[in-house]
Parts: structure tokens; C-alpha cells; sequence
């Protein structure tokens, strides 16, 4: 595989997954949202593997075996349950209409492209090409998680930010130590069950799980 | 014979485009487990439109009588102008992007304009839909075309076409790929196909290009069918020949136009496939979303813009 080709596998992967970050914002049904995610990590993990075999890097191809177990199976899982007990299927209430959510996606991607491309420029690795798109999908993230009122929808939020984090340490240095990685993702994993433990406290306390009850005063 | 070509070109598009309407009807049919009507019945609903009897309300203005003739002739115009087999032709010089989609949106706007002419209630509700729907449409479309414009240097259709087929690994170009997209749900959205507008049903709360042509009969009919289907054929020929111009004729030599031919005929199929899966897969969206798929593909759009600005 030359390194020409892997730039521009590397790049459409990398499309793929701002465009499945996008598509959160597009989807009304949790699940929906779930399974977007999940195919995010999908992405990610072939994105690894594909690397792993260009640099001929064991750790990296376990990174990716790792990035499907928890990313990918155990964590929508966790998810999906938690949308079941709560049963609030198809509401995501964001704050802004799907049209200007795009409208300021486009915005944040212009901005990565503007921030990142001097420092991928610069950058010799035949990767580093798609590293705004990267950056994006981080700040897309960040914009999710700011924009959902309900807690299950910003949990989502984070890992799409996550995903755009560890894609972008995936494209300017082929990833982080094994051994980082894996903190991280356990680190991931913690986080999501412990937010899920949250989400169940909010429904309990407040029986809706919108973060704008939690700034009201309670007597 | 660059004359010649033309002119062939001009044949390929009005008289293939019926087979085409045809096709994608039959497979649909096929997918939805029916036998379906056979892939030349256009054709024959075209002749027998033909001989009936025209019936014109007397409420209506010369425009009703019109804009049949106007939709097919700036149809058959846009055949001189779209690279169909070759990108060596007379008409070539002219062959811009933006002025095609112009062309395009002339019949558009004529077509509303009939729609509110015989005062029937579907008549002006299907034109407003069509507007809104144009309005939003139109820009992506302009967006998406200089995505790639940008990246080819050109906004000649066949400037484009020859830059493009230069380059092989075309497939994994993201901007090209991503102006595709956007300018692919568009395409779905002008012509009237689902998620945005059912063809085949007269259902009066969801039609849009149906209840706009609800007045005509006879040849006017035949006219504005025909026509409609010379568009959708060129859409596809555009989007094929654009995207993927491996194939398409860059010198006219006979055995690299039979070839053109060839090519052009598969990726129409894949096309036509295509567009039967995504119709018997997809439910026509409600009106209120369908600003939202378009704002979808507008961003699309933009990003193509924005890649081709700064990913080489």
C-alpha cells in the first residue's frame, strides 16, 4: 500500500466519521443516535487496523480489536439499555432547529479546517492530511454536548468528542502506547456507567431527564 | 462530424429517456415483489396522449399553451449542452455549468407559473411546494457545483469532464465525493423522486410536481411528461458523466464513442438501481422535514467547498 493511497483511505475514513458525528445531529431516534455512534467506532477501529497494517504495528491492530469491544458492542449496549429503562425513545430536544445545528457544524468544520491546517501542513506523516477533519469532529462534539437538553443525547455528545480526540492522536502520531489507550478507554467506559447512574438520579428526582430542571430551585 | 454527435446525442436523450422512466419503474416494481409495467410503457402512454383530445380551461393565459413546448425545448437544449458521449462538440463552448442549471430551473419556474395560471386549488398549492423546494435546492446546487469547480479550475461542463478523467483514484477523492452526495439528493428533490416527492401517486396532500401538470391533457401532457423524463435522464447523465467520467469520449474516434456508449449505459443501470433501492427503502418524508434533508446536503455541499479549498 503506498503512502498515496493510504492518504486518501485515511481521508475518506476520516469523512465518514465527521459524517456520521453529523448525522447525530440529524437523527431524532435515540437509538438512531446509538447505532451512529457505534458505526463511528466501527470506522475508527477499520481506520486503525488499516494503519496498523501500513506500519506493520501490533499495538495499534490491538488497539483496534480493543476500540470494537468497548466501543462498539459494550458501550451502545449500555446505552441502549439505559434508553429502554428510561423510555424516551425519540427525543433529542436540542436547543437550535436541525438547519442551524448544520449551518453551525459547517461553521466549527471551517474553523478546524482554518486552525488545523497549518499544523498538519507541517506534519510529515502521509495521515496528518485529514487531521482538521479530526479537529472538527471534536468541536462538533463539544457543540452536541452543549446544544442537547436531554442527558442521554450530551452523553453522546461526549463520546463523539472522544472519537474525535482519539482520531485525532490515531492521525498525528499513529496513536498513542497501548497501554495509554487502553486507560482511556476504561476511562471511557467508567464514565458512561457513571453517567448512566446520573441520568437514572435526574429521572428519579426530577421524572424528566432535561439538564434545564437541575438549575431550577427545588423547595 | 462534431455536427453528427450532437445531433446523436440530442437522439440518445429523447428517445432513451422514456426506457429510462421505464426502468426505473420496472425495477421498483421488481423490488416491491410486482411484476410491473413493461419498461417501454412510456412510450406508448406518450402516443396515446398524443392522438386524445386537448382540453384547455378557458380560465387559463397563453402561458398554459406555452409551457410544454418551453420545458421540451429547454430540455433538448440542455442535451446540445451536456456532454452526453463526447467532450469534443460544437456546442461545447457553451457547455457551462452554471447556464445549464439555469436552463433547468427556467422550466421550474414556468412549470409554478402554470400551476397558479388555472386557479385550481392543487394547482397553486403544488407551485408553492415546487418554489419552496427550488428555493432551498438551488443553492446546494450552485454550492456543490464549485466544490468541484474549484478543484478543476473550470466551470465548463467539458473542461470538468477532461480534468477529471485524468485522475484515476477519483473514488477516493472526499470533496468530489461529498459534491456528489449533496448534488445526488438534489437531483432526487429536482425531479421530483422520493424521500421528497412521490411519482407515482395522485395523493392530493403530498404531490408536488403531479399537482402542478393536474390541468394539462392530451399532447400537453405528453409534452410535460416527456420532458420530465428528458430531465431526470439528463440529471443522471450529468451526475454519471461528472463524477465518473471514466468512459466518456475525449476525442471523437467511432470506437471511443461506442465505448462512451457502453460505459454511459452501465453506469445509467447502476443508477437506475440505485434510485429503485432507495425508493422502495425510504418513506416519502413529511413536508415539514424536507428542509432538513436539504439543509443536510447544503452542508454537504459546503464542506465539498471547504475541502476543495484546503485539502489538495
Amino acid at each position: 500500500m503506498s503512502a498515496e493511497i493510504l492518504s486518501k483511505l485515511v481521508n475518506l475514513l476520516s469523512f465518514v466519521a465527521l459524517g456520521l458525528t453529523i448525522l447525530l445531529i440529524l437523527r431524532a431516534r435515540l437509538e438512531g443516535q446509538v447505532r451512529a455512534f457505534a458505526l463511528q467506532s466501527f470506522v475508527l477501529a477499520f481506520l486503525s487496523v488499516l494503519i496498523a497494517i501500513y506500519t506493520d504495528s501490533f499495538q495499534l491492530f490491538g488497539v483496534g480489536v480493543a476500540l470494537v469491544i468497548v466501543k462498539v458492542v459494550v458501550i451502545p449496549r449500555v446505552l441502549n439499555r439505559a434508553v429502554a429503562k428510561i423510555g424516551i425513545s425519540r427525543v433529542a430536544a436540542p436547543y437550535l432547529g436541525t438547519a442551524p445545528a448544520l449551518i453551525v457544524c459547517v461553521l466549527l468544520a471551517i474553523i478546524a479546517f482554518y486552525v488545523m491546517t497549518p499544523i498538519a501542513s507541517s506534519n510529515p506523516l502521509p495521515t496528518a492530511d485529514a487531521m482538521p477533519l479530526a479537529f472538527a469532529g471534536v468541536l462538533i462534539g463539544f457543540f452536541i454536548m452543549v446544544d442537547r437538553r436531554r442527558a442521554v443525547t450530551q452523553i453522546l455528545g461526549f463520546l463523539m468528542l472522544e472519537n474525535g480526540i482519539f482520531l485525532l492522536a490515531l492521525l498525528m502520531t499513529y496513536g498513542v502506547p497501548f497501554i495509554v489507550e487502553m486507560g482511556v478507554f476504561l476511562d471511557v467506559l467508567v464514565a458512561v456507567l457513571i453517567m448512566e447512574v446520573f441520568v437514572y438520579h435526574i429521572k428519579d428526582n426530577f421524572d424528566s431527564i432535561d439538564v434545564g430542571e437541575l438549575g431550577k430551585l427545588k423547595e | 462530424m462534431e455536427i453528427a454527435i450532437e445531433f446523436l446525442q440530442l437522439a440518445i436523450v429523447m428517445f432513451a429517456s422514456p426506457l429510462l422512466v421505464g426502468l426505473i419503474r420496472k425495477a421498483k416494481a421488481r423490488l416491491q415483489a410486482r411484476r410491473g409495467a413493461p419498461v417501454f410503457q412510456l412510450y406508448a402512454d406518450i402516443r396515446k396522449l398524443l392522438s386524445k383530445e386537448t382540453v384547455v380551461s378557458e380560465n387559463t393565459s397563453w402561458l398554459f399553451r406555452f409551457t410544454p413546448y418551453l420545458l421540451a425545448t429547454t430540455m433538448m437544449l440542455s442535451a446540445l449542452i451536456v456532454p452526453v458521449l463526447s467532450t469534443r462538440t460544437t456546442l461545447g463552448f457553451m457547455g457551462n455549468i452554471i447556464a445549464l442549471i439555469y436552463l433547468f430551473l427556467l422550466g421550474t419556474f414556468f412549470l409554478a407559473l402554470v400551476g397558479l395560471d388555472a386557479g385550481s386549488a392543487f394547482g397553486g398549492m403544488g407551485a408553492s411546494r415546487e418554489v419552496a423546494i427550488a428555493a432551498l435546492a438551488e443553492p446546494t446546487v450552485l454550492i456543490a457545483i464549485f466544490g468541484i469547480a474549484l478543484r478543476a479550475g473550470t466551470t465548463s461542463l467539458d473542461g470538468m469532464i477532461t480534468r477529471f478523467a485524468a485522475e484515476p483514484l477519483l473514488m477516493l477523492n472526499t470533496g468530489h465525493l461529498l459534491a456528489f452526495f449533496a448534488f445526488f439528493i438534489v437531483a432526487l428533490a429536482e425531479n421530483g423522486r422520493l424521500p421528497v416527492d412521490n411519482p407515482t401517486t395522485h395523493l392530493e396532500l403530498t404531490m408536488i410536481h403531479e399537482a402542478m401538470i393536474l390541468e394539462y391533457s392530451g399532447r400537453y401532457l405528453a409534452l410535460v411528461e416527456w420532458a420530465a423524463g428528458m430531465k431526470l435522464f439528463l440529471f443522471l447523465t450529468l451526475l454519471s458523466n461528472l463524477f465518473f467520467p471514466w468512459g466518456v469520449a475525449l476525442d471523437n474516434t467511432p470506437v471511443a464513442l461506442v465505448i462512451a456508449l457502453v460505459a454511459l449505459a452501465i453506469k445509467l443501470v447502476v443508477f437506475v438501481g440505485a434510485i429503485a433501492l432507495l425508493e422502495t427503502s425510504v418513506a416519502k418524508l413529511r413536508l415539514f422535514r424536507v428542509p432538513e434533508l436539504l439543509a443536510g446536503s447544503f452542508t454537504i455541499a459546503l464542506l465539498a467547498v471547504v475541502t476543495a479549498f484546503f485539502l489538495r
